[in-house]
């Protein structure tokens, strides 16, 4: 005995939606290298003024002056390397509230390695320690002017974790649409003749219970693995 | 702590002519200098006494060192809060304050400090009100100023920071992770098929 022809045609519209899933969530993932890979090409080190330099037996301390935009806001930084730990300093210009800018860290062959995006809470006149990478050698600083504010910075914040949970979603979608034929295909191919007897409606409400926990279990382990792609640092407090 | 090796201790006495240190809240009462092998730097660890009236939550300072010739060689500031510092009584500095190699003494000059309702600008003790605005930064270290070994300071006086790592992989996800549940729902049911088909033969 085979399947009746409307189950066949809700498995493959299944199957079809759980390609078009993949599809897209492989989209996704290419367009947001090529980002990272477009800003790498375009993104040049600019150079900025030294105002002073130590070294001594492989660690490093060196005062720039910014020479960009954000010389506004930020007059002067210092990246500091001890015992491979490459940290960054601000010295910021005048008060304010919220600022939000993009630091591009390079390494000694001016290769962007990072683009990091900090947020300073409350009024400050020097930024907090933000640790670098241990090939950190370079940086360029740009303020985010989109970010101006908290309510700004939490909604971009809150729009990136969005965009994580739909991701997360989806792939789960995908699972969900894959696994029910497949799982079709293969109780027919063991269960041979008596697939329709397997796929009573108890069965099948079973099968979708635990595909609902696997979907699930999906979700949190994508998200979770999301979540630490785009790392939030909270940085030194007081 | 075996790499650090003690150099020298100066203990410091108030020189009655100067005005300005005599009218300071807070002195140096003295400082040791010590060298770390490892990493061939040299630090000081100062103790402080608090010898005007009000008890300290907060205060800031500037040192001054100087090499052999006795001519300035480097000017650093320094601030730490949420101290009580009593009236009367010493305080040692919780960290460790870097200076040069070349630096044989140093000296300390206090910029502003804070009791409950007053703060010292230099010129005495005034109503907290006045001040503000001047007392928000915490910590105002001119980038020039800074010792090379700033991470033990930040990590006590400067306020909070987020900072996100951009566009590396910023939404690609590791796709074993539902490989493995897809393998695992099938393997599932295929033990299950072949466990009721075997209780339903016997």
């Amino acid at each position: 005995m085979t399947l009746d022809r409307e189950v066949l045609i809700i498995l493959i519209v299944f199957f079809v939606i759980s390609l078009f899933l993949i599809v897209l969530l492989i989209r996704v993932q290419i367009s947001s290298k090529n980002k990272y890979t477009l800003v790498r090409k375009t993104k040049r080190y600019e150079q900025d003024r030294i105002l002073s330099e130590r070294n001594n037996n492989g660690s490093f301390e060196r005062i720039y002056e910014v020479t960009g935009s954000a010389k506004e806001v930020i007059d002067k930084y210092q990246i500091t390397k001890i015992d491979n730990h490459t940290s960054l300093i601000f010295n910021i210009k005048k008060q304010v509230t919220g600022l939000c800018f993009k630091v591009f860290v390079y390494n000694k062959y001016n290769n962007l390695i990072d683009v990091l995006l900090v947020q300073e809470e409350g009024q400050t006149k020097q930024s907090s320690l933000i640790k670098l990478g241990v090939n950190a050698f370079l940086i360029n600083v740009e303020i985010e002017d989109r970010l101006n504010n908290k309510d700004d910075y939490d909604k971009w914040k809150r729009g990136r974790k969005f965009a994580q949970k739909q991701i997360s979603f989806i792939s789960s979608y995908a699972l969900f649409f894959l696994a029910f034929p497949l799982c079709f295909l293969l109780m027919g191919y063991i269960s041979r003749n008596q697939v329709v007897t397997y796929f009573n409606t108890t069965n099948i409400m079973m099968i979708l219970a635990w595909l609902i926990v696997i979907c699930i279990v999906n979700f949190i382990l994508v998200y979770r693995s999301l979540s630490k792609r785009m790392p939030t640092v909270k940085g030194i407090k007081k | 702590m075996n790499n650090y090796e003690f150099i020298s201790k100066h203990n410091i006495t108030v020189n009655q002519d100067s005005e300005l240190q005599v009218n300071d809240p807070i002195l140096l009462h003295e400082y040791m200098v010590f060298s770390d092998h490892k990493k061939r730097l040299k630090f000081v660890l100062l103790e402080f006494k608090n010898i005007s009236h009000e008890i300290i939550h907060q205060f800031t300072f500037e040192v001054y060192e100087y090499n052999q010739d006795n001519q300035l060689i480097r000017k650093s500031t320094y601030g730490l809060d949420e101290l009580n510092i009593r009236k009367k009584t010493r305080f040692t500095f919780p960290n460790k304050i870097l200076v040069l190699d070349d630096c044989s003494t140093i000296e300390t000059r206090i910029v502003s400090a804070e009791s409950e309702s007053l703060i010292w600008n230099g010129n005495g003790w005034e109503s907290i009100e006045i001040f503000v605005e001047q007392t928000e930064p915490i910590i105002e270290a001119s980038m020039e100023e800074i010792p090379i070994e700033m991470k033990s300071f930040s990590e006590d006086t400067i306020r909070s920071t987020e900072i996100m790592r951009l566009h590396k992989n910023e939404f690609s996800f590791n796709w074993l992770k539902p490989i493995v549940l897809l393998v695992i729902f099938l393997a599932v049911l295929v033990i299950i098929y072949y466990v009721s088909f075997s209780i339903l033969m016997n």
